[in-house]
């Protein structure tokens, strides 16, 4: 990442503050689950981006498996129970 | 990207920053960092845009078994409240001629409809509707990639035994090119860009599995009992 080099350099045309940085990671860490809102005063960079990785990859596998469930219930039900299932998933939303 | 004209009329509703959006440019976020961070959480969290996503979901999804089923006209999925050129793309995308597996089918509609909900601002949105068009005539194979870098992670990892200033920040450069990967069209975003779209990507697909998972479960609830249900199913969100 050529940002990193630059903010070392401290160039004119990007300069990326270490203090944005820092509130970007607490940001996401912030949303993850498993450090949400740690009292820790430094937020260790390479903790919270192998967390937010290991977050995303299970996000996206259960959202494979859901996907999967669904079109097995899409296909074998029929149409007006699978509306009637939207609707009832509508107005319990 | 030709869909990037779309950041300018709809900009972020909540946010004061729409007079500078730039289609495409990558100045708009350093120029808008601090006005935007707030506006773009809570639109994942707001459980309106819940709504409509989850509308949007199910009328692709419709539309999708329609299509599947017999060559029907397809109807745009997104009615209300989005932009002209992004229904045009709908439904350009949805009349697919090559047979994609179920699941992967139903997640590309869910992307899309996600997609269409944000109102293509981030990067991983535009990466995700330009992926759609793509995939009518090229199948991309995915998991490729994850490979090859699960790969440079563990050889990360097993290498930088002390932790000198150089070896973290190997690390960290390692492992910002695994999450850039992970998030689509992010492979070359810079560090805040990178950081920034992960944070919204993750509430939006949070929002996704939440939605879906509602989804699933009422629609078996619905498949199970064949009487007229009585019972609400469990919902928790």
């Amino acid at each position: 990442m050529s940002s990193r080099s630059q903010r070392s350099r401290q160039s004119t045309t990007t300069r990326i503050t270490d203090e944005q940085i820092v509130d970007l990671l607490t940001k996401l860490q912030d949303l993850l689950p498993e450090t949400r809102s740690r009292s820790s005063g430094r937020v260790a960079a390479s903790k919270v981006l192998q967390e937010t990785c290991n977050h995303i990859r299970s996000l996206h596998k259960e959202v494979d498996d859901l996907s999967e469930r669904l079109s097995e219930l899409l296909a074998t039900t029929d149409t007006t129970s699978a509306q009637a299932a939207i609707i009832r998933s509508l107005l319990e939303m | 990207m030709d869909d990037s004209s779309d950041d300018a009329g709809t900009g972020a509703g909540t946010g004061t920053t729409a007079g500078i959006f730039l289609p495409g440019a990558r100045k708009r976020v350093k120029l808008s960092l601090v006005k935007q961070q707030q506006p773009r959480e809570i639109h994942w969290k707001n459980p309106a845009q819940a709504k409509i996503y989850n509308l949007r979901l199910i009328n692709s999804l419709r539309n999708l078994t329609i299509d599947g089923n017999g060559s029907k006209s397809q109807s745009p999925s997104s009615s209300s409240s989005s932009s002209s050129i992004t229904t045009t793309k709908t439904a350009q995308s949805s009349s697919v001629g090559t047979k994609l597996p179920p699941s992967r089918a139903i997640k590309e509609a869910a992307d899309s409809a996600l997609a269409m909900t944000a109102r293509g601002q981030t990067r991983w949105i535009r990466a995700i509707l330009s992926r759609r068009r793509q995939m009518r005539k090229i199948v991309i194979a995915k998991p490729k990639v994850m490979k090859k870098w699960r790969r440079v992670e563990k050889e990360g990892g097993g290498g930088g035994g002390g932790r000198g200033g150089e070896e973290k920040k190997k690390k960290v450069k390692a492992k910002l090119k695994f999450l850039g990967h992970l998030v689509p069209g992010c492979t070359k975003a810079s560090m805040v860009d990178l950081l920034e779209e992960t944070a919204d990507y993750v509430a939006a697909l949070e929002l996704q599995v939440r939605t879906m998972k509602a989804l699933s479960d009422a629609l078996s609830s619905a498949s199970n009992v064949t009487t007229p249900p009585t019972l609400p199913p469990p919902f928790s969100s």
